[in-house]
């Protein structure tokens, strides 16, 4: 499949193809944003097997989906929230098997925060943030939006958006300096 | 114990985050099953529309000539460009502005009479959440028009100060700088200037 030919073409040009059935295309596309696509990913979900699947979960849904897609948005920002619906079916998901394996096991959640404890420490930190404020810093911080741009990812208002970075920038620089000081 | 970290160091330590390399067979894999997908979509959606797209320099002439237009318009007599008698008639100002640099006004700032228009690079998502930032000290007034979240930076006294302007679920305005946050509910001056911020949302 040579999708080389179509390298110089912008998303817009590539997404009226692919939704004619040209496969070239899609590919083109895929290729493009796949690393963009994981890297966020792993980014809010901190799991490289979560990342895979949420990754894979974006890409078949904005497959099925592009002959919906609104040709005002950016294709960029509208994969995007594709793959923000699809991390929050993950989380869900993860959620769900969490309570089930705490069931099994009563030392879960010890095995958690130990798990946590051994990361990095921005990866440490970044676990410790409620996932609707991971979410937020990961639009903003990692993905260059301004608030009103996640605000639309994420399916709330501005104002959410600039309260949960607020609080999140707040706990991350505790959480941070207090590691720096215990690494001195 | 350290000192509390700012801005600066967060977003250097955030950098610091390793994104592990995909795995090249899930890739492929994945690849695969979006063509998959993308065959059982069939056609179905149409090819939406090119959108015309008229060259930039004819459309930045255009910008430039309405926003010459409007500042001899408000500005005939050498009186400060941005109307001072209220929030509506700033409310006012900020939407006109938006309307000259649709997607890219990031800031208005007014100090003394002048006017710095700051425009995003790139076009971006308009904010709703559009906010006045007043620092003043005796006869000098600073203002600053912006939005909800965006960074801007100002010259206080030859020093650089940078900030995030926040509006709160409750119409309040918090101020959140490199070194500093201020609060309306307990407005500390800043470097000297007393400050005062508003959201200029009508909602709020």
């Amino acid at each position: 499949m040579n999708v080389h030919m179509y390298c110089d073409e912008d998303d817009a040009t590539l997404c009226a193809k692919a939704c004619s059935g040209c496969e070239q295309a899609f590919t083109a596309l895929f290729h493009r944003h796949y690393h963009a696509v994981h890297a966020f990913a792993f980014r809010v979900c901190l799991d490289v097997g979560g990342a895979e699947d949420i990754t894979q979960e974006a890409f078949i849904k904005a497959a099925r989906s592009l002959p919906t897609f609104r040709r005002q948005a950016s294709f960029k920002w509208w994969l995007y929230r594709i793959a923000m619906n699809a991390t929050h079916d993950w989380c869900r998901k993860k959620i769900r098997e969490n309570q089930a394996a705490s069931e099994l096991a009563s030392a879960a959640s010890a095995s958690e925060s130990e798990h946590v404890a051994n990361l990095e420490p921005v990866r440490a930190a970044l676990a410790s943030l409620p996932d609707e404020m991971r979410h937020a810093v990961v639009l903003i911080y990692y993905e260059g939006m301004n608030h009103a741009e996640a605000a639309r990812i994420l399916g709330c208002a501005e104002t959410t958006v600039s309260w949960r970075i607020f609080r999140a920038k707040h706990k991350l620089k505790t959480l941070l300096t207090e590691n720096e000081g215990s690494h001195e | 114990m350290k000192g509390a970290m700012n801005n600066r160091s967060l977003k250097e330590n955030l950098k610091r985050l390793k994104v592990p390399a995909p795995d090249p067979t899930a890739c492929e894999r994945i690849l695969h099953r979006s063509l998959t997908a993308l065959r059982h979509a069939g056609n179905a959606g149409e090819a939406p529309e090119q959108t015309e797209r008229g060259p930039i320099f004819w459309r930045w002439a255009v910008v430039v000539c309405v926003l010459g237009t409007v500042f001899l318009a408000l500005w005939p007599d050498g009186r400060p460009v941005l109307p001072d008698d209220g929030l509506a008639a700033w409310r006012m100002t900020f939407r006109q502005m938006e309307i000259l640099f649709p997607d890219r006004l990031n800031a208005v700032i007014e100090q003394d009479g002048d006017v710095e228009v700051d425009l995003a690079a790139e076009s971006a998502i308009p904010s709703e959440q559009p906010v006045l930032v007043e620092f003043s000290r005796g006869p000098h007034v600073l203002r600053v028009l912006s939005y909800s979240g965006r960074r801007v930076c100002v010259n206080l006294d030859g020093r650089n100060t940078c900030f995030e302007a926040l509006v709160t679920g409750d119409g309040k305005v918090i101020l959140e700088g490199d070194d500093f946050l201020w609060v309306s509910q307990s407005p500390i001056p800043q470097a000297g200037y007393r400050v005062e911020a508003h959201s200029l949302n009508p909602a709020s």
